[in-house]
């Protein structure tokens, strides 16, 4: 145990997640934070998450411990390599947000009954519209790029985005010479907006938006964590994962935009179209 | 594009439109059964001589079984068409084509749909949801995106807007008020208008069109077999329908302050039947006003106004049943509301009426009567501001020159 310099303990049982971490005797300052306070417990996905965390902070040759709590337990132990510092460059480079920057960036002023709604403890008259469905399984396989990765297809003849990706270019028609773009990490601007109170939403009402991205590319979905009084034509945006509903068992999530409060992330020279200037 | 159209070559020869409403006693085949029982009626033949049918109907059926379970069809072919909002458009379209191509000597194109039993408010989409990431905003909130749009672009206030689109609200309802086939029969102030609760955007309940059922037929004939019907055929002068590259929803530079299919259709259209002034040359049209602001942009697109005066023009009632050029002299689909498959022959069942003098004396309008204007047009939208079909037809009742 002396050897381990990260420890990570995972599990929906959390006075079992606690003994064991005390139990097994590595000291406290080795023990990675689960963040449970700020983001609640994220289930199967709370060891890879904890997982990233340790790992935009390890130094090369760290022992790192993985264990996961069920019924049963599963352990994993890892060697940090030399090779650790380069990628840690690259992801800051490409932009990507550690996971601490996004652990941080939730929001404290949400309110308990539309918490409560949120977890289906409080039920809402829904509008009268059909109950949404959930998604096809196949479906989301094929496009797991785009509904999980938020990828944009780039075209190689003419470089035109295309979001969702497609296999013929809007711009100069070209067939199948596509790459797949990372969007996820990029802002954009909203060129237009409107607040719907008839479609479903977890938190109605909807807000909608028609975002332009920094570089290229334009997107229609959904924002959140927005003042629908607050969001006008010019306001910038980032995106983010979430989800859109739940139906039939199977929770249904995908990018949303987000206002974004400060300019720190947007590219040297301002965004790519001007504060409070539609494009046109 | 390579269009030729099929000018003079087909004609309609009889029509039938139920009423359209909250037709709670009413069945899909009900409507089916009135619409074509009025329609053959009028031109004088048994279904039993119609060689062929095209059925429009988005969700109401599928098949030709659907219309021939109920119309007793004896073994002809029916073909069931679905185009979004353009699918009674789309039935017609097609009918034409099969009587100009010389397969047929006689059809019937009917539309048919049955909304207000699901109980849901707007129109519901049928597609399997797919990934799961098609954003599911509703129709008026996609259509709520031309408001501050067309302000910007044009510099017209937000407040200035929203009497413009009050008043296109107000002039529909005039009109709706006094045809007995409407859903909403009656005038409705300004104030009101202007008072009603939010539905998306600036749209407020007023601003979007109805709910309801209805169903609407056409037969058609080739020109020449016309008068064997009906001594006043209405002729067939161009039909053109586009659907676009969805460019809007992915291309910036898209502003939503037009909708490019329906110019498209539009140039199509009048190209086929020889109209180079829309506004000075037809008798009237009857356009897809499924929002109020829809009808505001459709004005420019169609070119009855330059681009940014259309707002003028409402105001100033060139667009009135007695202005101009009416416009939805019918009530639209404001007061008809919107069973989608029966729409676009409802709007030409108006023309089959006004151009032939046949509306009440109450709301025949005077293009026709005083000004001797003998084109009406028709147009059909289906999707959203950057994502849609266009159906753009025209009719007259002069036969070839």
């Amino acid at each position: 145990m002396a050897d381990v310099d990260h420890l990570i303990v995972t599990g929906l049982h959390a006075r079992a997640v606690a003994g064991l971490k005390k139990a097994l005797g590595v000291p406290a300052d080795r023990v990675a934070p689960d963040h449970t306070g700020l983001i609640g417990n994220p289930g199967v996905a709370q060891a890879g998450l904890l997982l990233a965390d340790v790992l935009e902070r390890a130094s090369p040759g760290q022992v790192v411990v993985v264990l996961e709590l069920a019924d049963g337990a599963d352990a994993a132990v890892l060697r940090t390599t030399d090779a650790l510092p380069g990628v840690q460059a690259g992801r800051r480079e490409a932009g990507i947000r550690p996971v601490a920057d996004l652990v941080n960036g939730g929001r404290s002023d949400l309110a308990y009954a539309v918490f409560l709604s949120w977890r289906g403890m409080l039920h809402r008259e829904p509008p009268r519209r059909p109950d949404p469905e959930r998604p096809d399984a196949p479906a989301s396989r094929r496009s797991e790029g785009w509904k999980f990765g938020f990828n944009a297809s780039r075209c190689l003849a003419c470089g035109f985005r295309h979001l969702p990706p497609t296999r013929i270019c809007l711009s100069c028609r070209a067939v199948d010479q596509m790459e797949p773009e990372r969007m996820a990490d990029l802002r954009g601007t909203v060129a237009t907006y409107t607040v719907d109170h008839l479609a479903f939403s977890l938190s109605p009402p909807m807000v909608g938006a028609v975002i332009d991205f920094d570089g290229g590319g334009r997107y229609r979905g959904e924002m959140t964590d927005v003042d629908p009084d607050a969001v006008a034509v010019g306001t910038r945006v980032e995106m983010t994962f979430r989800r859109l509903y739940s139906a039939q068992g199977v929770h249904n999530y995908f990018w949303k935009a987000r206002p974004v409060a400060d300019n720190t992330g947007d590219p040297p020279g301002g965004p790519a179209h001007g504060e409070g200037e539609p494009t046109s | 594009m390579t269009s030729t159209g099929i000018r003079d070559r087909v004609a309609i020869v009889g029509m039938g439109c139920t009423r359209f409403g909250e037709l709670w006693d009413q069945g899909t085949n009900d409507l089916l059964t009135d619409a074509a029982v009025e329609c053959t009626g009028s031109a004088g033949v048994a279904i039993d001589a119609i060689d062929a049918f095209w059925l429009g109907t988005l969700g109401s059926g599928q098949s030709g079984i659907s219309l021939s379970k109920p119309l007793k069809i004896g073994y002809k072919p029916v073909t069931r068409v679905e185009n979004f909002c353009a699918t009674g458009s789309e039935a017609f379209r097609n009918a034409c084509y099969a009587v100009a191509s010389g397969a047929y000597e006689l059809v019937m194109a009917i539309g048919v749909e049955k909304l207000k039993d699901s109980g849901y408010s707007g129109l519901t989409g049928i597609h399997r949801v797919g990934d799961g990431t098609n954003a599911a905003l509703s129709s008026p909130a996609a259509f709520s995106f031309l408001v501050p749009a067309y302000c910007h672009k044009y510099g017209v206030d937000p407040e200035e807007m929203g009497s413009v689109l009050n008043r296109i609200a107000w002039k529909n309802h005039q009109n709706g008020a006094v045809n007995p086939r409407a859903q909403y029969q009656k005038a409705v102030s300004l104030d009101k208008i202007a008072a009603s609760p939010r539905v998306a955007g600036q749209l407020g309940v007023f601003d979007c069109s109805g709910v309801s059922d209805g169903a609407a037929a056409a037969l058609i004939c080739r020109s020449e077999d016309a008068h064997r019907y009906t001594d006043s055929p209405l002729y067939v002068k161009g039909l053109s329908l586009v659907a676009g590259p969805a460019a809007g929803a992915i291309d910036p530079e898209y502003d939503y302050t037009s909708f490019e299919e329906v110019v498209r259709s539009a140039a199509d259209a009048y190209s086929q039947a020889g109209v180079t002034d829309p506004r000075a040359e037809l008798a009237m049209a009857e356009v897809h006003d499924c929002f109020t602001p829809t009808e505001l942009v459709l004005m420019e697109d169609l070119g009855f106004a330059d681009r940014g005066t259309a707002w003028k023009e409402v105001m100033a009632g060139t667009f009135d049943r007695d202005g101009e050029l009416p416009v939805n002299p019918d009530g639209g689909l404001k007061s008809f509301g919107h069973p989608i498959g029966a729409t676009g022959l409802r709007m030409l069942f108006e023309c089959w009426l006004q151009l032939r003098r046949q509306a009440p004396p109450e709301r025949q309008i005077a293009t026709v009567t005083d000004g001797g204007r003998t084109l009406g047009l028709t147009h059909n939208l289906g999707g959203a501001p950057g994502e849609c079909v266009s159906f753009v037809g025209v009719v007259g009742t002069e036969p070839a020159d």
